[in-house]
């Protein structure tokens, strides 16, 4: 069964966002794009742990270089938890959610990302993403 | 029932506070010690706690697993880690506080039973926000656990000392408001250090004063109680104790006094058996739903790089300054790419509205489309450069979810119509998150709907900036203000404009405002009090003996208390000159002192004092105004108004208890009271809900004032500039754009933007609109005054303009009558006449440049 968790656009978790798109110069002058999502899920009454240590493992948002080396490098993207947290957060860091996410409108968790890619080839890049790790979806 | 006796810690438990803890363990606490218990059966096991600073006077289990106490009027917050007690200070109490009370959401109720005062305190971390609500039904004196909370979420109140009572009365909450219904009466009175306990429709009412051994048992349905009185089911009976219900509804009642001969202190729980819960708890056992890995819970990231003269909007796909521009359109649905022929796109975006984006499609001739599948599925629209057959630098011009599918069956046409959902991305958001979005705005509860939903909050905050709120092509939510940046992003003439689409349409004089009227009424209690000395001397010592010889009386001091206290002044302090206290020879006979002079007097000076609450009303008359504009123009004006009121409790109960304090018939200070100054009315500032105080008056005024400012400048944004390029993705609501040619010069913000694509005839073009302000000239400055609430009046002291009189009817033919005359209250201070206070302040607007030459 797939998990009700998903990233969306709005706060009341009602348009899932399948994709984030940025755009950036190729000489890298352009402004970085602060972007807001909301992760969540609609559903009641459930809450999510990490499969590995559940209740204790702290849940993550990471950002993943499918191709290291080439393309993006994962340091092109910044997350906070607000909008002013984006200037101190380190470059391609994981952003921490606590140990455990619990389901419902009120409980989605904001998250500010910032792209701000250097000089680049034109082209489109998509070998970044936002993972979290394996999560267990439990009755609350 | 029966009551299972179970022995507290050593301690001295004669009125202990307690409550029963989120976890199910009791807190029981006084001055000296402190304790912690775990039911277990009809026992429970105590564990001593380290004693609170000061004594609580009373106590309550909040809902976050805390207790909250109040200590000297204090209020703290107590945590109870596993043994360990800390507590944190949450402010002063809002009102001298009788009982405390954990209401249904979360909320504290907060009572004072000499006032009828309540407050509804909301939790938040540490803090505490207090709010006044209806006042009690009726005065009580025997708080704090003759009130509680019925399983339905009602207040309760049973018996208790207003006289005693019989009376009970529920009260049903709402928001601040408390609609009190008077229920079944009890059978018999309780009062004096009774209990009650309350679980789903039922009340237990315990010993006290009065029929100490009693327990009353009610069954509640409605607001009718039936009553059933068991008979010496305390064993010895009990008052002043504490007593709290466990989570299975079963009593236990602790410490306190019994009566054996006198009251003694108790040294014991007694624990109710009735349910035969021994344990109470839900069992749960967690299903895994799924356990896969969440790899489809990751969110691909895209990022495009393009040249960055694309992105400035020097050249796009479809205009290139080296060679000719081909170009083709994606569009994704979920993701997937349409490969139907697409006829026209149409994307429409404005200022503070959705953007909306048609598609007309060609789908091949027989295939199969499910179309109500598409409804909310993400749309994205992208221009790309196809002049190699392949696309490249493709740019996003739309992402959105498609709103509307629609099928043509005689021509075989798809039309799709997408949103980006601006108002559903508002609708979900929190007012705080709305409030970060759309920075330096302003809001009132007074002036806008506290519970507006999150799109009608982001319009009630856009009203009082000027700024406009989209979403970008990309989805992301952005703020752009009005005035127009000093360097433009682009700048276009007429090697680009397409011919004849340059328009200039100018605002009507009609559609402008330059002056606001504002009419705030902020109406709100002041408590006031007359400070009067008063002063009478009958006689002194140099006519002491002619006084006795004409026959006259001395003044009895009762009688002057009486004669004060019956033309309605409280005294604060009376001196009396007392009669000789030795042999004085009057005439041929002597004054001999008794012990019967010392209810009489020569004379007295006392201090008395009027004590009332009085409404004040302010009247304020507050123009916004753009005096450049109205030099041009003329005066074009509007009018606003808006009004708070001062919540507060019951103004004759305030009074009333004011006065009972001044003369000492009660010791709970009331919230409010002026200090007693002689000769003056001297007026004090009433504690109001946060809501309504000065303060929520201020942001109320403030937040009409933005609002007067940001119409009187959008008004002047009604001029428009309007032309059509080839299509430039870059032109966007967010970008500044010059205009230069030779007929028209002009600058400013992107007001509407329209792209056109059509594959099939390879036209495509943006149309925009730039919204200008202009008014005065280019270059003219419209200085603002700093938008800070206009002074409001301030509780002071008046001369009191006259004096008492004393009359003392001492001759022998005459009715020994005291008689003291005080002014009326002067009208002007009873009433609170209203105060009108006019204020003015300079809007601003940035003048957009608009130069046309003809």
């Amino acid at each position: 069964m797939a998990t009700t968790l998903a990233f969306y656009t709005d706060a009341g978790l009602t348009a899932v966002m399948a994709e984030l798109t940025a755009l950036q110069a190729v000489d890298g002058s352009a402004a970085p794009e602060d972007r807001v999502l909301y992760l969540g899920s609609p559903t009641p009454a459930r809450k999510f742990q990490v499969a590995a240590n559940p209740g204790v493992d702290v849940i993550t948002v990471g950002v993943n270089d499918a191709a290291s080396g080439s393309g993006v490098a994962a340091s092109a993207v910044r997350l906070a938890l607000s909008a002013a947290g984006l200037d101190s957060a380190t470059p391609g860091a994981a952003l921490s959610l606590g140990t455990q996410l619990l389901s419902g409108v009120a409980n989605a968790v904001e998250i500010h990302v910032r792209i701000d890619a250097p000089a680049l080839a034109k082209g489109n890049y998509t070998d970044l993403s936002l993972v979290l790790p394996t999560l267990n979806e439990i009755d609350a | 029932m029966a009551l299972h006796s179970s022995p507290l810690p050593s301690g001295d438990w004669y009125q202990p506070q307690a409550c029963r803890l989120a976890d199910g363990r009791v807190l029981m606490a006084l001055n000296t010690a402190a304790a912690v218990g775990e039911v277990v059966g009809n026992a429970i096991t105590w564990t001593p706690l380290a004693a609170l600073a000061g004594a609580p006077s009373r106590l309550v289990a909040l809902a976050d697993g805390r207790a909250l106490s109040v200590t000297a009027g204090v209020m703290r917050f107590i945590s109870l880690d596993g043994t360990t007690i800390s507590t944190v200070d949450a402010g002063a109490q809002p009102t001298t506080v009788n009982a405390l009370v954990l209401l249904a959401d979360g909320r504290i109720m907060a009572i004072n039973g000499g006032t009828k005062a309540v407050w509804f305190g909301s939790i938040s971390g540490d803090t505490i926000s207090w709010a006044a609500a209806t006042a009690l039904p009726a005065y009580h004196y025997d708080l704090p656990y003759g009130v509680g909370i019925m399983g339905d979420g009602r207040i309760v109140i049973a018996g208790g000392w207003s006289g005693a009572t019989t009376a009970v009365w529920f009260g049903t909450i709402s928001g601040n408001t408390i609609a009190w219904v008077s229920g079944t009466a009890l059978p018999s009175a309780v009062f004096g250090g009774y209990s009650c306990s309350f679980a789903a429709g039922k009340v237990v009412v315990s010993g006290g004063s009065a029929n100490s051994a009693y327990q009353i048992v009610g069954s509640v349905t409605g607001n009718t109680v039936s009553w059933a009185t068991t008979t010496n089911a305390i064993t010895g009976g009990r008052r002043n104790h504490a007593a709290v219900t466990t989570a299975g509804g079963r009593l236990i009642i602790l410490g306190g006094q019994y009566y054996s001969g006198s009251w003694l202190t108790a040294t014991d729980a007694l624990v109710d058996d009735t349910s035969g819960v021994i344990a109470s708890g839900s069992l749960v056992l967690p299903i895994v739903i799924s356990v896969d890995q969440l790899v489809n819970c990751a969110l691909p990231l895209r990022i495009v790089v393009l040249p960055s003269t694309m992105l400035l909007g020097a050249e796009s796909v479809c205009y290139r300054t080296d060679r000719a521009a081909v170009w083709t359109a994606i569009v994704r649905i979920d993701g997937a790419v349409v490969d139907s022929v697409i006829s026209d796109i149409v994307i429409e975006a404005e200022e503070s509205s959705a953007r909306i984006a048609d598609i007309t499609l060609v789908p091949d001739a027989g295939s199969t489309i499910y179309l109500p599948g598409w409804t909310g599925k993400v749309l994205t629209i992208e221009v790309a450069d196809n002049s190699t057959g392949v696309a490249l630098d493709a740019y996003p011009l739309f992402s959105g979810v498609i709103d509307t599918p629609g099928v043509d069956v005689t021509s075989g046409t798809l039309s799709i119509r997408a949103t980006d959902d601006l108002q559903g991305r508002c609708l979900g958001m929190s007012q705080a998150a709305i409030a970060a979005l759309i920075a330096d705005s302003r809001f009132s509860p007074a002036v806008f709907d506290a519970a507006a939903d999150g799109w009608s909050h982001a319009q009630d905050r856009l009203s009082t900036l000027p700024a406009a709120l989209d979403i970008s092509p990309l989805g992301a939510l952005r703020l752009t203000p009005w005035a127009a940046k000093s360097t433009p992003d682009l700048t276009l003439g007429e090697s680009v404009i397409l011919d004849g689409s340059l328009s200039v349409s100018l605002a009507e004089r009609s559609t402008l405002t330059n002056e606001v009227n504002v009419t705030f009424g902020y109406r709100f209690p002041r408590v006031k009090a007359e400070g009067f000395s008063v002063n009478h001397e009958a006689v002194d010592m140099t006519g002491f003996a002619a006084y006795i010889l004409a026959g006259n009386s001395f003044m009895q001091r009762a009688a002057v208390e009486a004669a004060i206290e019956a033309a309605g002044a409280t005294i604060i302090d009376v001196v009396y000159t007392p009669l000789p206290d030795e042999i004085i020879a009057v005439g041929a006979g002597f004054f001999t002192p008794s012990a019967a002079d010392a209810e009489l007097c020569m004379g007295f000076t006392a201090t008395v004092s009027f004590d009332y609450a009085a409404t004040t009303e302010e009247q304020h008359e507050i123009r916004v105004y753009a005096q450049k504009s109205i030099d041009a123009i003329g005066v074009r004006r509007e009018s606003m108004s808006g009004a708070l009121e001062g919540e507060y409790p019951d103004l004759v109960a305030t009074e009333a208890g004011i006065q009972r304090y001044r003369a000492e018939e009660t010791a709970i200070p009331p919230a409010d009271m002026a200090t007693v100054v002689i000769g003056k009315t001297n007026a004090a500032e009433v504690t109001l809900s946060p809501e309504t105080d000065r303060t929520a008056a201020n942001a109320a005024m403030e937040t009409l004032i933005a609002i007067a400012k940001t119409r009187i400048w959008q008004s002047h944004r009604g001029n428009t500039v309007s032309a059509t390029v080839p299509l430039m993705p870059a032109i966007d609501l967010d970008k500044t754009i010059q205009i230069d040619t030779s007929r028209v010069d002009a600058k400013g913000k992107v007001r509407r933007v329209t792209h056109r694509l059509s594959p099939a005839t390879g036209e495509a073009t943006t149309e925009f609109s730039l919204a200008l302000c202009s008014v005065a000239g280019v270059g003219i400055d419209h200085p603002e005054t700093a938008t800070t609430a206009p002074a409001g009046t301030s509780a002071a002291a008046t001369d009191l303009l006259v004096a008492p009189t004393v009359t003392f009817n001492s001759r022998s033919t005459q009715d020994k009558a005291i008689t003291i005359n005080f002014p009326q209250v002067e009208n002007a201070e009873r009433n609170g006449a209203a105060i009108t206070l006019p204020a003015s302040y300079a809007a601003t607007m940035v003048e957009d440049a608009l130069t046309i030459t003809l």
